[in-house]
Parts: structure tokens; sequence; C-alpha cells
């Protein structure tokens, strides 16, 4: 109940408390976010790596109001290890395998302060697995639907550039599992009108 | 603005419908009672063998059981939710005692049980093999979860199984090996563990799931691709027939904790380690026929040479296998059950008709098959109301079940 007030509450926040009319209401803007990545799971691997880069790219629509509409996708590395001398029923072998994500979203945002907003995506995550094992590769691929949240804190340097930090959490429903990413964003007003 | 809430409302409800169920797993024999007794000797098995009146302990099972000895445990079918208790038993003196565990098929409820036959009431005949012995009386307890066995359950013998059910070859199929993960059998589906359980259920026969490895060795699986419903999280994901045979066995774990099997490794397991009658080889994917084709060909002679009563039948469910398995050289002496029309089943003359139940019962059609010299199967009947009315009223010579306990039951307690 008490979180139905709160979304409640930000939404009829969204359309008053920011709303500004102007003579070009509308913007067009593209986000590009570059950063860490670290994968949080419950597989049990001792040389299992958790770290490292993921990517977004947004376009979004920006009306008079606070909440902003688009489309997102990018990157996330998930996880990576390499196994060496395995002991295995079919012999000693190698073992490497690396998983990576590419969301593809629906997009929202909103404005919670001048230069402060939440984000929020759903969609689908292509899960695209590689390595290989027993000298032969690992290669395929999955669809998992997800979703992700996250703040973001943007300064303009001018009217058409913004530059900031997003934090963002992601949901891999097929996996279960989530993942967890720090990135610098820079946004670009394509258009107005 | 409403339709993306909608839409986000929709997308949370889907995350949050993967409802782990934690069911109890209840402790049995833990002071090890059964080691210090001897097991009963084949003989006395069929003695025990018959319908009991429930004297004491309706709630749990209702007014009426089935006792059923299978391969190694002694089984107890009833009417209610689909219970069923699985016993491993052995006697002292002249006293028989049993040890295990109810269940309810339907829902997650589960507890510890153990009976006793006292020597008065049958032991002694039982232990002897006497076939009149008409007084056995089970006497028993039973609990609920982990919960001490202080409810009392107590058995009377009423009647042996009828003639009709004596003469009877019907099959009671066990889907997935003996029951999918959903079931929480503690085993996973399609797995060595689960065919080794599939007869304390009252299976007669399993239906597998077949698919081809990316190096072309066929193996046990249901789904297309590595998901948390069959498999525990691994190291690679994705289309299960993208990856070599090794690098399944190596990499993946079902969902229980076991190896995924090798179709030779179950076929072989059914063959040498049980007493099923039946396997329906249910091919996923046609690229698989070729290969199923010749394994059970293979385990389906050294059936004979041993004289095992085992078929292993290559499951047609779709058009694009029944024309992979018609263009099959010499198909026409290759055992197979065909789910599609009567017409099919005729042009590869296959020995088992299989429609869905919900096509009824069908009997005009399944009387054709039988004055053909065919089987008929239906699958896959879950629904305890027309198990009743399919056994009953139908002439299927076996049905393909999640449940097989309650088919079990139905179909021993005819008259």
């Amino acid at each position: 109940m008490k979180i139905k007030k709160i979304l409640l509450a930000l939404i009829l926040y969204s359309f008053t408390a920011f709303g500004q009319v102007t003579d070009k209401p509308y913007t067009l803007t593209t986000e590009v976010g570059l950063g860490y990545s670290r994968y949080i799971t419950t597989l049990d691997y001792d040389d299992l790596n958790k770290n490292g880069f993921s990517g977004t790219f947004r376009i979004m629509w920006n009306p008079e109001y606070l909440l902003s509409i688009g489309l997102e996708t990018g990157y996330q590395y998930l996880y990576s290890i390499e196994m060496t001398n395995v002991d295995t029923e079919f012999g000693t072998s190698d073992f490497s395998a690396s998983m990576v994500s590419v969301p593809i979203f629906l997009a929202i945002a909103m404005r919670v302060l001048p230069n402060l907003k939440i984000i929020a995506g759903s969609g689908m995550y292509l899960l695209y697995n590689n390595g290989s094992a027993f000298g032969d590769a690992l290669e395929s691929n999955q669809v998992s639907i997800g979703a992700h949240g996250g703040i973001a804190y943007t300064y303009p340097l001018n009217n058409l550039i913004s530059i900031g930090g997003e934090l963002q959490y992601s949901y891999y429903s097929k996996i279960q599992d989530q993942n967890i990413s720090l990135q610098f964003v820079f946004i670009y007003q394509l258009l107005e009108w | 603005m409403k339709k993306t809430i909608i839409l986000f409302a929709s997308l949370l409800l889907i995350y949050s419908c993967d409802n782990e169920v934690d069911i109890i797993s209840p402790v049995i024999d833990p002071s090890n009672f059964l080691a210090q007794t001897t097991p009963l000797p084949n003989s006395s098995k069929l003695v025990i063998e018959g319908v009991y009146d429930v004297l004491d302990g309706k709630d749990l099972l209702g007014d009426q059981v089935v006792v059923k000895w299978n391969r190694d445990r002694l089984s107890i079918f009833s009417g209610n939710n689909g219970g069923y208790l699985v016993l491993d038993g052995g006697y002292l003196d002249s006293v028989i005692f049993f040890i295990g565990y109810w269940r309810y098929a339907t829902n997650t409820e589960t507890g510890v049980a153990s009976f006793y036959i006292p020597s008065d009431e049958g032991g002694v005949e039982i232990i002897l093999g006497d076939t009149t012995a008409t007084t056995i009386r089970f006497v028993g307890d039973y609990g609920v979860g982990n919960g001490l066995a202080d409810r009392t359950l107590v058995l009377k013998f009423n009647r042996d199984f009828s003639q009709a059910v004596k003469q009877s070859e019907f099959d009671i199929l066990a889907h997935r090996g003996g029951g999918r993960n959903s079931d929480y059998l503690g085993v996973s589906e399609n797995s060595i563990e689960m065919i080794n359980i599939a007869e304390r259920f009252g299976s007669t026969g399993i239906e597998i799931d077949a698919r081809l490895s990316k190096d072309g060795v066929p193996f046990l699986y249901h789904d297309s691709d590595i998901n948390l419903r069959l498999c525990q999280k691994s190291l690679i994901w994705g289309q299960i027939e993208d990856f070599t045979w090794a690098q399944l066995r190596t990499l993946l774990t079902l969902r229980n904790g076991e190896k995924i099997p090798s179709l030779r490794e179950a076929l072989e397991f059914v063959l040498e380690e049980t007493l099923l009658s039946v396997v329906w080889l249910d091919t996923k994917d046609v690229d698989v026929v070729n290969a199923s084709i010749a394994l059970l060909t293979e385990i389906n002679d050294r059936a004979i040479t041993m004289g095992r009563d085992l078929k292993i039948y290559l499951g047609i469910p779709a058009q694009d296998i029944f024309d992979a398995f018609a263009a099959y050289p010499g198909h026409q002496q290759i055992p197979s059950l065909v789910e599609l029309t009567i017409d099919q089943v005729r042009q590869v003359d296959a020995d088992i008709w299989a429609p869905r139940w919900t096509q009824g019962t069908q009997n005009s059609e399944v009387q054709q098959m039988h004055a053909e010299g065919r089987l008929a199967f239906c699958w896959t009947l879950d629904e305890t109301s027309y198990i009743e009315e399919f056994i009953n009223e139908g002439e299927f010579d076996g049905i393909l079940t999640n449940y097989p306990t309650i088919v079990s039951y139905y179909h021993y307690i005819q008259q």
C-alpha cells in the first residue's frame, strides 16, 4: 500500500512539479553509457570472473512532462571462466566459457530532481554463450525476458550535451541472476520540436 | 501511460511466477531397523497383494486401497488425492515390518509411514507363501511432514485382484521416465534416478524424451533449451542441441543433481535393472530418429536374448518425424507408436496408435486397432475423474500419465 502511494505521488509529481511549457517542448536525445559491470550469481566456481564491461545506448523521447520514453540496447558482460586440466569421464580437458547479454528494451525515465532521474526498462535480453570444452566450441544463444532499474545524475554542459553517471541493476529471468553496472553517461540532444 | 504501467505490471507478474516449492522429504527408517530384518521371498510378496479395506486412517487414504509389489518396494495406492505409500519391508521372527513414506500425488503433502503385519494376522502365512491367507491385517502409523508417525493406520485384506485384472495386459506408463519435475518426486525427470523409482508408482512402462547432441549422441531431455526448470545453473546456456555430448555431460547438471543420461544408458538401465515392459521413446526432434532406431533395435534384440519382457517403441508425435520414419528403410519392422491419425498408423504399420486423451475414449477406433492386431494408448491423462472413466469405460491398452499411482488404483481395484 505504501509503495502504491509512493508510485502514485511520483507519477503526479512528474506531471506537475517540473512541467515546462516552451515553444519546443519535445526533444529526442541519444544516451551512451560506458562503464563497469558486476555479475551477481549463485554459480559456484572459484575462478569465475564476474567483473567486466558494460555499455548502454538509448534513444529517448522527452515530452514536456518529466517522464521520458525510449528504446535501449547495449552490452553487458556477465561472466567468464577458464579452467585447465580438468579431469572428466571423457579425459582431461581445458574449459573456457563466457556469457554476455544484449538488451532490447523499452525504457522509461523520470526526472525527480533537475539533474537526477530514475530509469527503468524491460524487454528481452539476448544471451550469448561462448567458449570451448573438449576441443569443441561452446557457442549458443538464448533469449531471456528481463528488466532493469537505475538512477542517473546528469549535468548539462550546454543546451545540447550533458554528461553524468548511472547506476543500474539488471535482472535476467531465464537464468535468475542479476547484474549491477556503473557507467559514465554522455547525452546528446538530436532534435527538438 | 496506462498501457506502460500494465506492461510493467505484467512483466513483474511473469518474473514472480517462478515459485520454488520446498517439499519436505520425510526421514525414513532413521534407526536402520529394516537392516535387522530378512527380505521377503518373492512367493510371499504375491500373497500380500490385493484390495484392502481401510479400518483406521480413512482421512488419509479413503475407504479402500490397492496393495501391490513393484520390483523392490511395496506400494499402496488410494483414491484419495492420488495418495500412495512406498514401503520397504522385511520380516523378523514371524512379524513383517514395513517402513516408508506416504504422499499425495496431486499436491505436496507427505510424511512417514510404518506398518507391521502381526504373526497371527497373516504374518506366518505370508512368510510361508500360503496363498490362502485372507486374514492379513496391516497395523501401523503415519505422520505428517517431518512429524512423528503418531496417527493410526490399519488395513484389512478384502479381496484378491479380480481375474480380469490378473489377466489384463494393461500398461501404466509414467511420463518423462516416472514423473515431471513439477511433481516434486525428489529426482529429476528423464533421469536414470527417476527411471529407477518409476515402478514404485505402479508404472509398467515409461515414456522418455530423446534429443541428439551436436556430435550425434542421443540423450534424454525434454525441452529444446537449457533452462532452470530442468537444470541447475551452469556455465552453458542456449539450445541444448548446440552442445556436444561431452560438454552436456560434464557441464550440465539436472535439476536435482543428476547427470544427464545418454539414451543408451537409459535403455540399458531399463533392460538390466528394472522389470519395466514398455518404453515409449518420444523423439523430440527429427534429427534423433535414426540414432534412436539403431539403439532401440539393439536393446530390443538384447531383451529377446535375455528372455526379458521388454519392448521399446519409437514414438512418432509429429508430421516431420513421421515423414523421416516413413522414409527409413524397413521401418515396418521397427516397433513404433504413432500419435497421429489411424490412417498414418496403418501407413507405417505401427504397433500402437496413441491419440491425445482429450479426444475421448474412441472405443470404435480402438476396436479397429485391436482388430488389426495393434494396441492403443492414450496420453497424457492426469484428471482423476477421466482416469476412472477411461479405465472403466474405455478400451485402451495403456494410459500415459503423470500420476501412475492414480491409474494404478483405478486399474487394480476393478472388479
